[in-house]
């Protein structure tokens, strides 16, 4: 299928990530047309229409959630742009930020003007060191130019844009925590409602976007909302960056349409890694996300598709496992990342999190009993749906789900007394 | 209104060799006789002294444990549930190991009742009834027993189960007083 | 069958109806699931949740269902909506309740043996209602320091925390002094300190009280007492002018806690910690057990009590024959209305008419509790007639001691010598010191005759605050050795000088002086309850 790169389109040329470069291959020229063509409320109507739907994870439709911002208020409004892109398995957004940091920022200034935000952040994960110094630079720049600032193009419209980075918390990639943590405080979740387009940052009305969709934004900006709806498929509109990694031969991002088959996308990434060794399964979408055994792989990647599967897309970090793989070593893993992780603050998630790695911890190891299996899938049951913010469900799915699809595999390393690949390896 | 009496029904009179009460005496005579030539069953105490079952009920005990240390924590649980309240716990704390243990322990001999309450409820494995019932003393003070005496009848009792291993062990302590660290995972 | 549901009850305009567990309830709008559950007599578990603080939704423990509901939702953070059908008991809930308890003590040490809470520990509460009662929890548990002193009267067991962070919103939000936080993660969270910065704040004790599992301990009542041992006797502090209510822990005739008793017009939920410590002196200081005289020797000797009566009757009368002027008394505001108003009247009929309340100050009033004026009974002396403490008129008495125009001296629980206002030797030399007091004072020690009389937990009387709020204290403890109330003391004292009245208790002292003072007017202990009543005007 022909699909012209769009989000990576600048990507490997020269100085794609300078102000010059960008505008060289006609950059800005969205935002050109965004402020000569539309109004605010207009472009907000745009954007609904794109059928846009965000990036992050959850995939709630990015025109509708500008749309709950409280209207009449004397208060200012604030734009976050997450960009604490710490999901295992995703590195999209890194790669934008660190490549093409002004497609980013055209995204940023048209979507500070839709929703009427004078001062917006750019929350940047801690270890994005790199990253943080080219965006800042990209700043710099457009204040040079006066794409930011007072009266940006003539439009009259203002905007100051600050970097702020975070120190390295996976929770603060939660929306309420990123808030929190931009606050200056410790990066704990709220208690929502009040959800954040009405009470967010510093108490004001505040929208959240992920990088990716203010990426996104510009190219609505550029081409319009019915251009965007056409690429991929109804409801799941629009490019979109996939992550994938694992036991293919190339790791890395590809750019592809909503609703490209799987199969294609492990295609793209030059198939698996050890052709003696098949497909075993695969996380479409970040750690977070329920793991799909090989005969469920052949799905469309979007939305709506692997909702359907019984999973879901989330932030697009696919990792793929070949047979060689123990799942419980690799529930162990992820595992051991979410109790490392847990902010602490509720009870479910801060307690049942280290509970996990310990059984699985035994149950790699060979000291497993019986009940074990049955104690995760319950445990996590416990967990899921009982906590503050998401994370609950972000490590109570991958337990329930690796074993749910490989319950035979967890029951003989307890009847082994370990880990029959492991074994198998050392032979 | 008139009461109706109820006739009582009386043994026939006596015949004429009851009487004489000899065939009474004779029975008598002949049992005694008879006890003569059984064993004799009566244990010449305190010369001689009884094997006691092992769920005997004694006098409350204190014991230590394996290493010395007196098990009781001074939870107050047997003061709490005694039902002559014949126990009177002071507490204090101890800044090695466990933090708590009695200041002073007194049971008053002259109450306790020997329900064994105490020992079932005790958390600790601290108390014990212990098979001593030959309670003496010339005055109501000297039947009240203080912590020395009641760990000195106790003594030593050997148990599998060392619960508070950790604090007591100094490695441990350590190790458990050092800042979070991944060890645990 | 299903029930019928109930109809929900008609609300006002700025009231919400809704149901929980078939109960009707109406309430203000705003108000949280959880209170609302309260009104209606259910008992939502919580650990975070307190009345004093803000939400924070942490503990995960008042889940509960709604109608239309997908998730479970926390009682303390949601606010009851018209016709809302809340459920607190479906198998859902007590599915993750339970779940919740598991987590808790999951890390616990389940060291409730040498655990100061253990009686009032909500993880025993809570396992015991709504816990599984077993564990399946079979690994090595997350270990921290236990006893670790984390402030100047507080001890830190980190491996008994279940991290609510009630402590730390009580220092955020209500000391404001931010001692605490949150260090860590996931099962690893840690409450502490900021280097340098221990829990030394004046209000440190609550952060004890409001922790709901044994991790913060009160150093002075560690291990002193089991609390299902203690009898809370409802009562005021008399450490300073607010008269924070508070519950005396007592046992085996001892206080062993003074613990805040929840009052919103007075102090909320909370006291200070010199208010909490202020049942110490009882014991600490030395106590005047038995009435003593000092004949024509320096050595004061117990005597009877009526002999005692006597005597300082006799001095008292020497001493006015000789010249009312020459007679003074300085009384104390840190007595009770009762014994205040039985003073004034006791003075009359002797007839010292020059009388003095001592002040004491201190500090300075803060935004919290703590007043500057220690007296817990200004307002009272002022309305029996005493007046206001002066330290001016308690100069100018001591000022004539000194100089031999005053003659004689009746002090009413003051101890101007311990407090540095006269020499010794000064009151040593007057014909007549009579003194009254709970303590062997300087001045006791000095007096011509003293008399004993009954100390703070011992006396059952009424203070008024600085508010003008009447608030009944209650005897906790039997007097010790042959104290007497004040009251008692003085009418003793005044009898044979003709004062006629017989009280049979403080409650008729009480009621004679509620006859007396328009402000009191009505006033009874039956009506002042355990919560106190302001005064008529104030």
């Amino acid at each position: 299928m022909a699909y012209d790169k769009l989000l990576t389109r600048n990507l490997g040329k020269p100085n794609s990530a300078t102000l010059d470069a960008y505008q060289a291959s006609g950059g800005y020229q969205g935002l050109r047309r965004v402020f000569k063509e539309f109004t605010p409320e207009k472009f907000v109507e745009e954007v609904k229409a794109s059928g846009l739907r965000g990036r992050g994870g959850a995939g709630f439709p990015a025109g509708v959630k500008w749309g709950f911002l409280p209207k009449g208020l004397e208060v200012p409004r604030y734009l976050c742009v997450n960009a604490d892109e710490s999901e295992p398995g995703t590195f999209k957004d890194r790669l934008l930020i660190e490549q093409d940091p002004h497609l980013v920022l055209e995204g940023i200034i048209a979507s500070a003007w839709a929703i009427g935000c004078h001062t917006a952040f750019f929350y940047i994960r801690g270890e994005f060191h790199k990253g943080a110094r080219i965006f800042q630079k990209a700043i710099e720049e457009a204040y040079a130019k006066g794409l930011l600032g007072r009266n940006i193009l003539g439009s009259g419209f203002d905007l100051d844009l600050i970097v702020y980075r975070g120190a390295g918390a996976y929770i603060c990639g939660e929306e309420t925590a990123l808030l929190e943590s931009l606050e200056g405080k410790r990066g704990l979740p709220r208690i929502k409602p009040p959800f954040p387009a009405v009470v967010g940052l510093y108490g004001c009305p505040t929208i959240i976007n992920n990088v990716e969709t203010l990426a996104n934004v510009t190219l609505i900006a550029e081409r319009g909302a019915a251009w965007f709806a056409a690429i991929g498929r109804p409801k799941n509109t629009g490019p979109k960056l996939f992550c994938v990694s694992g036991h293919v031969a190339r790791p890395g991002v590809y750019e592809a349409p909503l609703g490209i088959p799987m199969k294609e996308l492990i295609e793209m990434a030059g198939g698996m890694m050890r052709p003696d060794r098949p497909l075993k399964a695969v996380v479409p979408g970040g750690s977070s996300m329920k793991i799909l055994p090989a005969a469920k792989c052949d799905v469309l990647m979007d939305f709506d598709s692997l909702a359907a599967a019984g999973t879901s897309l989330g932030s697009a970090g696919m990792f793929v496992m070949d047979s060689g793989t123990c799942m419980v070593d690799a529930l162990w893993n992820v595992c051991r990342f979410y109790a490392h992780e847990s902010c602490g603050q509720c009870t479910p998630c801060r307690e049942g999190t280290g509970w996990f790695v310990k059984i699985l911890k035994r149950l790699e190891r060979g000291d497993g009993v019986p009940d074990d299996v049955e104690l995760l899938d319950n445990v996590a049951s416990r967990v899921e749906g009982n906590t503050i913010c998401p994370f609950g469900e972000a490590v109570a799915w991958p337990v329930q789900s690796y074993v749910k699809e490989f319950r035979d595999e967890f029951q003989e390393h307890v009847t082994r007394r370990g880990c029959p690949l492991a074994a198998a390896a050392a032979r | 209104m008139p009461v109706k009496g109820m006739p009582v029904r009386r043994p026939q009179t006596p015949g004429l060799l009851s009487t004489t009460y000899l065939p009474s005496i004779f029975k008598g005579m002949w049992i005694t006789l008879r006890h003569i030539f059984r064993p004799k069953v009566t244990m010449q105490y305190p010369e001689e002294k009884w094997t006691l079952p092992d769920n005997y009920r004694g006098l409350p005990v204190l014991v230590k444990d394996d290493d010395g240390r007196t098990k009781c924590v001074a939870c107050f649980l047997c003061e709490y549930v005694c039902p002559p309240k014949a126990i009177t716990i002071q507490a204090r704390e101890i800044t090695t190991g466990v933090e708590k243990g009695p200041r002073t322990f007194d049971i008053n001999m002259l109450r306790c009742i020997m329900c064994g309450y105490c020992e079932e409820v005790c958390p600790e494995q601290a108390i014990f009834l212990s098979k001593t019932y030959n309670l003496v003393g010339v005055s109501r003070e000297q039947m009240i027993f203080d912590k020395e005496k009641l760990l000195e009848m106790g003594g030593v009792r050997h148990d599998p189960i060392r619960k508070w291993g950790r604090l007591l062990d100094p490695v441990g302590a350590a190790r458990a007083a050092a800042p979070a660290s991944e060890a645990g995972r | 069958m299903p029930d019928p549901t109930p109809p929900l009850p008609p609300a006002g305009p700025d009231e919400v109806a809704l149901l929980i567990d078939d109960r009707p309830v109406v309430v203000r709008k705003g108000t949280t699931v959880l209170r609302a559950a309260e009104a209606a007599g259910l008992l939502i578990p919580h650990y975070c949740y307190h009345p004093g603080l803000s939400i924070a939704g942490n503990c995960r423990m008042c889940l509960i269902e709604i109608d239309k509901v997908p998730k479970l939702q926390i009682g303390c953070a949601t606010a009851a909506t018209q016709g809302m059908v809340v459920r607190t008991a479906t198998p859902r809930v007590k599915t993750a309740r339970e779940g919740i308890m598991e987590f808790l003590l999951i890390n616990h040490p389940l060291d409730c043996p040498i655990c100061d809470q253990a009686g009032e520990c909500r993880l025993q509460q809570y396992e015991a209602a709504y816990g599984a009662g077993t564990s399946r929890f079979t690994d090595e548990k997350v270990h921290w320091p236990k006893r670790y002193d984390i402030g100047r009267s507080v001890v830190f067991d980190a491996e008994r925390c279940i991290k609510c962070t009630r402590c730390i919103r009580f220092c955020d939000e209500i000391s404001k002094s931010r001692e605490l936080a949150l260090f860590q993660r996931g099962d690893h969270a840690i409450i502490g300190t900021f280097p340098g910065k221990p829990l030394d704040n004046p209000y440190s004790g609550n952060t004890v009280d409001v922790c709901p599992v044994g991790a913060l301990t009160w150093k002075p009542f560690r291990f002193k007492a089991r609390v299902w041992f203690l009898r809370d006797v409802p009562s005021a502090c008399a450490g300073c002018a607010r008269g924070c209510n508070v519950n005396l822990g007592t046992y085996r005739n001892r206080v062993h806690r003074m613990t805040p008793r929840a009052n919103l017009e007075v102090n909320r939920y909370w006291m200070c910690d010199a208010g909490r410590q202020s049942y110490a002196a009882l014991t600490e200081q030395p106590r005047f057990e038995r009435p003593l005289a000092r004949p024509a020797t320096d050595a004061s000797e117990p005597i009877p009590w009526d002999e005692a009566v006597e005597r300082a009757a006799a001095l008292l009368r020497e001493a006015v024959a000789a010249g009312a002027d020459g007679v003074a008394a300085i009384v104390s505001a840190r007595l009770s209305l009762e014994d205040l108003h039985v003073t004034q009247r006791a003075l009359q009929a002797i007839g010292i008419g020059r009388v003095a309340v001592a002040p004491h100050e201190e500090g300075q009033d803060d935004h919290l509790l703590l007043r500057r004026d220690k007296t817990p009974n200004a307002r009272g002396a002022a309305l029996v007639g005493l007046g206001a403490p002066n330290a001016g008129r308690v100069k100018e008495i001591l000022e004539d001691v000194s100089s031999g125009r005053v003659r004689g001296l009746l002090v009413v629980g003051e101890d101007p010598i311990g407090d540095g206002l006269i020499p010794a030797s000064d009151l040593r030399r007057l014909p007549a010191l009579v003194a009254i007091d709970w303590w062997k004072s300087p001045t006791v020690e000095a007096a011509g005759v003293a008399l004993p009389a009954c100390g703070y937990g011992e006396w059952e009387g009424t203070l008024v605050n600085f508010e003008g709020r009447a608030q009944r204290c209650r005897a906790a403890l039997k007097p010790q050795g042959e104290t007497e109330p004040v009251w008692r003391i003085l009418a003793a004292l005044a009898r044979p000088f003709g004062f006629g009245a017989e009280y049979a208790s403080a409650s008729a002292v009480f009621d004679e002086a509620a006859a007396g003072i328009p402000a009191l007017a009505g006033m009874s202990y039956r009506s002042l309850g355990t919560g106190g009543a302001k005064l008529k005007g104030a």
